[in-house]
C-alpha cells in the first residue's frame, strides 16, 4: 500500500514537471505570436451562410494552468443569425463566458488562449468575413465596442471608479467616431442614457459610478455597449447581479433596444426563464461542449438531451404542485484533462453501454435542432454522422 | 438497476479523479514560491550566509578579537594569545600586523587594528543575523498582539491603540538612536549590555508598523462574508480566532517578518557604522565598514571595507527576494 | 471634508503631545544629572548654559510639571538655543532645511520619474525577463547600505576617476556666482543624489508594480478593452489613474524625508543640511537642537499623513470624508 502511494506521488511529481514544461512551451509560443505581424489574408474567410452574423466553428479555448490544461471550451460550433437573439445556457463553469470572451479576444493570456477553431464574423461594414481568432489586436480594437459590444456580468465593478459616467460613456463614441464634435458626443451620450431609461441623464453625466445604484450602473453599462450601434451585443449574464424587479426592466430594455437598432444578441445566462422570454435560438452547453441546440420552441417543447431535460425539469413552474424541485444528481466534472466519453455520463439517468465509448457525434433532429447524445444515434449513421 | 449504474459510475469517477493532479493550497504556495527564480537565489544566499556565520567560526583557529603581531625582521606572525606570554624584550621585536595584504593566513588580510578580516566577517554576520531575529521577534510579539486586539475589539480600544501606533510612527528612529547612544555612552554602559538595549529599542520602535498591518487585515477579514457566515453559525471565539483569523493573517506576517529581517539588519549596520550600534570589540559588518572613513583605507585597502558591504547587500537582498517571493506565492490572485 | 480635516488636525495635535512627552520622558528618565554628563566633555559649555538647560527642560521640577513648562515654551516656538550654533534651534532648522530639501527634492523627482514608469512596465510584462530584471535591480537597490554605496561611489568616481568632487556643496574658495554657482552645486550633488535614488527607488517601484498588477486584473480594465480602447490607453489612462491613488498617498507620506535631511548621506558627503547638523549635534551633546530636530520630524510626519489623506480624497472620487 505504501509503495503504491509512493508510486502515485512520484508519478504526480513527474506529471507536474511535464505540465510545467508544456506550459512554458505554450507561453513562449504565445508571446512570439503576439509580436508577429499578421497579414490581412490570414484572417479573411468565408461565411458558411451569409445570413449569419457570427459562426462558431469548432472553437477551442484552453487554460494552461499549473495543474494541467483546462479545456474550458472544447469544440463549440453554433451560429448567430442576423437580428436574432441566441441564448447560451449552462451551469457555472460550462464555458459559456469563455466562449463570449473568445469572441472579444479578451481571454487572460498567457494562460487563457484560443487553441483552435474559427469564429467567423460577417463584417458587413467592410464587405468581408473575418476570422476573429486570428485577427491582429489593432484590427480587433476597431471591432470591439463598435461592431461587437459586450455587457458584463458585474455592474458594480465594470465601471472605472475614477472617471465620471460621462467620461466613460463618451470614450467609446469618441474612439469610434473621431469626427464627432464635443457637443455631438455629449448629445449622443445623453440620448443613449435616455434610451436605457435614465430620467435625469444630464444630471448623471457628471456623476461617478459609486454614486449610482446597481441597476443604474447596469443601465450605463448597457448604454455604453449600445452607444456605437453595434451589430452584435454579447450580454454575459446581464441580470444576475440585479434584483428581480430590475431584472425584468433590464430584459425588457434589451429586447426593445435590439429591435430598435436591429442587432443580434448573444445572451449568456443560466436562467432558463430569461432565455424563454428573450431568445430565438437556444444553445445548451455542458462542460465546454454544446450538447444541444435549436430554436427556442424546439428546446423548450421537444428537449432531447438528458441534460436539457433535466434543466427544464429543475425549473420552478407556477400553478403546479410539485413536492420537490428536481435536481440533476452529481456535479460538473473536474475540467482538467476531461475524458473522451460523454461528460454527462456519470450524472445521466439514461446512461447506456456505448456512453463509455467515444464522444457522441452531432445528430440533426431537424435542420435547426441538433443534439449530441447516443440516445438518438441511428445504428447506421455511426460516428461519422454530423460534422 | 439505476442505482447500480450510479454506483459504478461513482467508482469510475473516483478512479478518474485520482489520476488527476490536484494541488492542496500549501502545495500551490510552495509551487508558486519555487517557480520564482529570485526567491530561490535568495534562499540559497541565506543558506550559505547562515553556514558561513554559524558554522564558519568553528573551522577557524582565530578568535574574534585576536590581534596579530609580526616579527620586525623575520616577519613571523604570532597571535595575541602567544604574544602575551612573551617577555618584554621579545615583545619589542614584534609589531602589530596592521592592514596585512591578502595571504594564505589571512584570506582577506587584516584590518587597521591587526585583526583577521575574514574571521571578523563571520562573527559580524553572526551578530547581525542574531540581532535581526531578536528584533523581529520582539516587534512581532508586540505588533501582532496590539494589532490583533485593536482589530478584533475595534471601538475605543482600537482608537487608543491606533493613536499609540501613530505616536510611535512619528518618532524619528535614527535621531532618537543618536540621543540614546550619546546617553548610554555618557553613562558608560558596557558593550555587551548595549546590544540588548539596542535590540529592545529597535523592537519597540518597530512594532507600530506590524500592528497597523495586522489590524488592517483583521478589520478587513471581519468584513468578509465568510466571517459573518461563521459568526452567524455561532462558532466560539476561540475557533473564530484560531480557525479563521490567524490562518488568514499568518501569510502577511511571514512576508512582513522576512522583509523586516532585511531592513533590521540594514538599520543595525547603519547604526554600527555610525558607531552607535554594536561597538568595539564586537565585530559587526557595519562597524567594519566604518574603517572607510580613513581615506587611506578607502583608497588602498579595499579588502577591509568591501567584503562586509557585499555581505550586507547580499543578506538583505536575499531576505527581500525571499519575502517578495513569499508575498507573490501567498497571493491567491497571482495567477499561473 | 472640512470637518474631516479639522478632526484630523485635532488628532494630530494629540499625537504630537504624545510624541513630545515620550521624547521628553526619554531625556528625563536618564538617571543622575544627565545634562552635566552629556556636556561634561565640552569645554565650550559654561555653567550658566547648563543652568539654562536645566531650566528649559524643567529638570528642577517633577516629570509632568517639567514637561508642561517645556511644552509651554515649545508652543511659543522657543525650543531653546543650540550649543553649537549659538542660535535659536528653530532658526538653525529653518536655515539648513532648504539645503536638505534641495538634495532630497531633486532625488525625489528623479525617483518618481524613474520608478513609476518602470513599475508600470514591469507589471504589464509580468513574469517576463524585463519584469524579473526590474524587480531584481529594485530589490538590490533597497538592500544597499547607503553608507557603503556612498563609499563605493566616492572610491570609484571621486578618488579613482576624479569625475566628481569627494565631498562638500561648492568648490571651496572659488567664489562662483549665478549660473556657475548653480552648475558647481549640481556637480557636487551628482553622487549624493545617486545614492538617494538608488537606495530608495525600490520601494516606490515595487509599490507601483503591485498596484498596477492588481488594477490590471480589475473588471473595469476589461470593460475598457471591450470598448476597443487601445492597449496603451488602457494602461496609461484607465489602469494608471487607479494605480495613482495609492501612489499619491505614498508620495504625500514622504514629506518628512524631503525636509528632515539624511543623516548618513549628508554626513558622508559633508553637505551642510539638517542631517549633518544633527550628526554634529550628537558629537557635541547639543541636546536642545536634537530635541527640536526630533519634534520637527514628528510634525512633518503628521503633516505628511494629513496631506496624504487629503490627496487621497482628491484623486479618489469614492472618498469623500463625511
Amino acid at each position: 500500500m505504501s509503495e503504491n502511494t509512493a508510486n502515485t506521488k512520484n508519478t504526480k511529481k513527474e506529471r507536474l514537471k511535464q505540465i510545467k514544461r508544456f506550459n512554458a512551451k505554450v507561453y513562449r509560443q504565445y508571446t512570439k505570436d503576439k509580436k508577429r505581424k499578421i497579414p490581412v489574408s490570414d484572417y479573411i474567410t468565408e461565411m458558411r451562410d451569409a445570413d449569419n452574423l457570427l459562426e462558431f466553428d469548432n472553437l477551442q479555448a484552453y487554460f494552461y494552468t499549473d495543474a494541467g490544461t483546462v479545456k474550458a471550451v472544447d469544440g463549440v460550433s453554433f451560429d448567430i443569425p442576423k437580428g436574432k437573439t441566441v441564448g447560451v445556457v449552462g451551469e457555472s463553469g460550462c464555458g459559456k463566458s469563455v466562449t463570449s470572451l473568445s469572441v472579444m479576444r479578451l481571454l487572460q493570456g498567457p494562460q487563457g488562449q484560443i487553441a483552435g477553431g474559427q469564429i467567423r464574423y460577417n463584417q458587413e461594414s467592410m464587405q468581408r468575413a473575418v476570422d476573429l481568432t486570428k485577427m491582429p489586436m489593432d484590427a480587433m480594437q476597431k471591432i470591439r465596442g463598435k461592431e461587437i459590444a459586450m455587457i458584463f456580468q458585474e455592474p458594480m465593478t465594470s465601471l472605472n471608479p475614477v472617471f465620471t459616467i460621462g467620461d466613460q460613456l463618451s470614450e467609446s463614441i469618441k474612439l469610434h467616431f473621431p469626427k464627432m464634435s464635443k457637443q455631438e458626443v455629449k448629445a449622443r451620450c445623453i440620448e443613449m442614457m435616455k434610451l436605457v431609461g435614465i430620467a435625469r441623464a444630464e444630471g448623471i453625466f457628471d456623476n461617478y459610478p459609486h454614486e449610482l445604484s446597481g441597476g443604474m450602473r447596469q443601465r450605463i453599462v448597457i448604454a455604453m455597449a449600445l452607444s456605437c450601434d453595434p451589430r452584435l451585443i454579447i450580454a454575459d449574464e446581464p441580470t444576475t447581479a440585479l434584483d428581480v424587479t430590475i431584472q425584468a426592466q433590464i430584459l425588457d430594455l434589451l429586447r426593445e433596444l435590439k429591435d430598435k437598432i436591429n442587432a443580434s444578441i448573444m445572451l449568456i445566462t443560466h436562467d432558463l426563464g430569461v432565455v424563454a422570454e428573450m431568445a430565438d435560438y437556444v444553445v445548451i452547453m455542458y462542460a465546454g461542449k454544446v450538447v444541444e441546440q435549436g430554436t427556442a420552441k424546439e428546446i423548450f417543447h421537444d428537449p432531447r438531451h438528458p441534460y436539457t431535460i433535466g434543466l427544464l425539469k429543475s425549473r420552478p413552474v407556477l400553478n403546479e404542485d410539485v413536492g420537490r424541485l428536481y435536481s440533476i444528481p452529481g456535479t460538473v466534472p473536474n475540467p482538467i484533462e476531461m475524458p473522451s466519453y460523454c461528460y454527462f455520463k456519470n450524472r445521466c439517468e439514461k446512461c447506456m453501454e456505448c456512453c463509455s465509448g467515444e464522444y457522441p457525434a452531432t445528430i440533426d433532429v431537424t435542420p435547426t435542432h441538433k443534439v449530441n447524445c447516443w440516445l438518438y444515434a441511428q445504428p447506421s449513421a455511426g460516428s461519422e454522422a454530423g460534422r | 438497476m439505476a442505482q447500480d449504474i450510479q454506483n459504478t459510475n461513482a467508482a469510475e469517477q473516483d478512479a478518474f479523479e485520482q489520476s488527476q493532479v490536484i494541488l492542496t493550497p500549501t502545495q500551490l504556495v510552495l509551487k508558486r514560491f519555487f517557480r520564482n527564480k529570485l526567491a530561490i537565489v535568495g534562499l540559497v544566499i541565506l543558506l550559505v550566509m547562515a553556514l558561513f556565520c554559524f558554522i564558519g567560526p568553528f573551522l577557524t583557529s582565530y578568535g574574534e578579537y585576536e590581534i596579530f603581531y609580526k616579527h620586525k625582521e623575520t616577519g613571523a606572525e604570532v597571535m595575541s594569545s602567544t604574544y602575551s606570554t612573551l617577555s618584554a624584550e621579545e615583545r619589542a621585536m614584534y609589531e602589530m600586523n596592521l592592514k596585512a595584504p591578502i595571504s594564505k593566513n589571512h584570506i582577506l588580510g587584516t584590518d587597521g587594528d591587526g585583526r583577521d578580516v575574514f574571521t571578523r566577517l563571520m562573527y559580524g554576520g553572526r551578530i547581525s543575523l542574531q540581532v535581526g531575529f531578536c528584533v523581529v521577534i520582539i516587534e512581532l510579539i508586540l505588533g501582532v498582539t496590539m494589532g490583533g486586539i485593536a482589530g478584533y475589539y475595534g471601538g475605543k480600544v482600537d482608537m487608543i491603540i491606533m493613536r499609540l501606533v501613530e505616536i510611535f510612527y512619528c518618532i524619528p528612529f535614527l535621531p532618537l538612536m543618536l540621543i540614546v547612544s550619546s546617553v548610554t555612552s555618557a553613562m558608560k554602559v558596557a558593550p555587551e549590555q548595549k546590544i540588548y538595549l539596542l535590540m529592545l529599542i529597535m523592537g519597540v520602535l518597530n512594532w507600530a508598523g506590524v500592528a497597523r498591518l495586522v489590524r488592517g487585515q483583521i478589520l478587513s477579514l471581519r468584513e468578509m462574508d465568510y466571517m459573518q457566515a461563521a459568526e452567524s453559525m455561532g462558532i466560539s471565539v476561540f475557533r473564530k480566532i484560531f480557525k479563521h483569523l490567524i490562518p488568514n493573517v499568518v501569510p502577511i506576517i511571514i512576508v512582513m517578518a522576512t522583509m523586516d529581517l532585511g531592513s533590521v539588519i540594514l538599520t543595525e549596520s547603519t547604526l554600527s557604522y555610525l558607531g552607535i550600534g554594536l561597538s568595539f570589540p564586537y565585530a559587526s559588518w557595519g562597524n567594519m565598514i566604518n574603517a572607510v572613513n580613513s581615506s587611506v583605507i578607502m583608497k588602498n585597502f579595499l579588502n577591509i571595507w568591501i567584503p562586509p558591504g557585499i555581505c550586507i547587500l547580499l543578506t538583505v537582498m536575499a531576505f527581500n527576494f525571499v519575502g517578495d517571493g513569499l508575498r507573490d506565492a501567498f497571493d491567491p490572485r497571482m495567477k499561473r | 471634508m472640512k470637518q474631516y480635516i479639522i478632526r484630523r488636525i485635532l488628532i494630530s495635535i494629540f499625537v504630537l503631545f504624545g510624541v513630545s512627552f515620550l521624547l521628553y520622558a526619554i531625556i528625563r528618565m536618564m538617571p543622575g544629572d544627565f545634562i552635566s554628563q552629556v556636556t561634561s566633555g565640552n569645554p565650550q559649555i559654561t555653567e550658566e548654559m547648563k543652568e539654562n538647560l536645566r531650566a528649559l527642560y524643567g529638570l528642577d521640577k517633577g516629570i509632568i510639571e517639567g514637561y508642561f513648562s517645556w511644552a509651554k515654551d515649545a508652543i511659543r516656538g522657543d525650543l531653546g538655543t543650540s550649543f553649537v550654533y549659538k542660535q535659536p534651534v528653530t532658526q538653525v532648522i529653518g536655515d539648513r532645511m532648504w539645503v536638505s530639501f534641495a538634495l532630497a527634492g531633486t532625488a525625489f523627482v528623479l525617483q518618481l520619474l524613474i520608478a513609476i514608469p518602470l513599475g508600470v512596465l514591469a507589471a504589464t510584462k509580468q513574469y517576463s525577463k524585463t519584469d524579473y530584471t526590474i524587480v531584481a535591480v529594485a530589490l538590490a537597490g533597497i538592500s544597499l547600505p547607503s553608507f557603503f554605496f556612498a563609499a563605493v561611489l566616492k572610491r570609484i568616481f571621486a578618488v579613482e576617476l576624479g569625475w566628481f568632487p569627494l565631498q562638500g556643496m561648492v568648490t571651496a574658495r572659488a567664489d562662483l556666482e549665478g549660473m556657475a554657482l548653480f552648475l558647481d552645486m549640481a556637480w557636487h550633488f551628482v553622487l549624493p543624489v545617486t545614492v538617494f535614488v538608488v537606495t530608495s527607488i525600490g520601494g516606490l517601484l515595487r509599490y507601483t508594480r503591485t498596484n498596477m498588477l492588481e488594477v490590471l486584473n480589475a473588471d473595469y480594465v476589461r470593460t475598457a478593452r471591450a470598448k476597443g480602447v487601445s492597449e496603451g490607453k488602457v494602461i496609461g489612462r484607465h489602469a494608471f489613474r487607479n494605480t495613482l491613488i495609492p501612489i499619491v498617498t505614498m508620495v504625500g507620506g514622504s514629506l518628512p524625508s524631503l525636509f528632515a535631511g539624511a543623516i548618513i548621506t549628508e554626513g558622508i558627503f559633508s553637505i551642510d543640511g539638517l542631517g549633518q547638523t544633527a550628526l554634529n549635534a550628537i558629537h557635541n551633546g547639543d541636546i536642545p537642537f536634537l530635541m527640536g530636530y526630533n519634534m520637527f520630524i514628528a510634525i512633518l510626519t503628521l503633516l505628511g499623513t494629513l496631506i496624504a489623506d487629503i490627496l487621497y480624497a482628491v484623486v479618489d472620487p469614492r472618498v469623500r470624508y463625511n
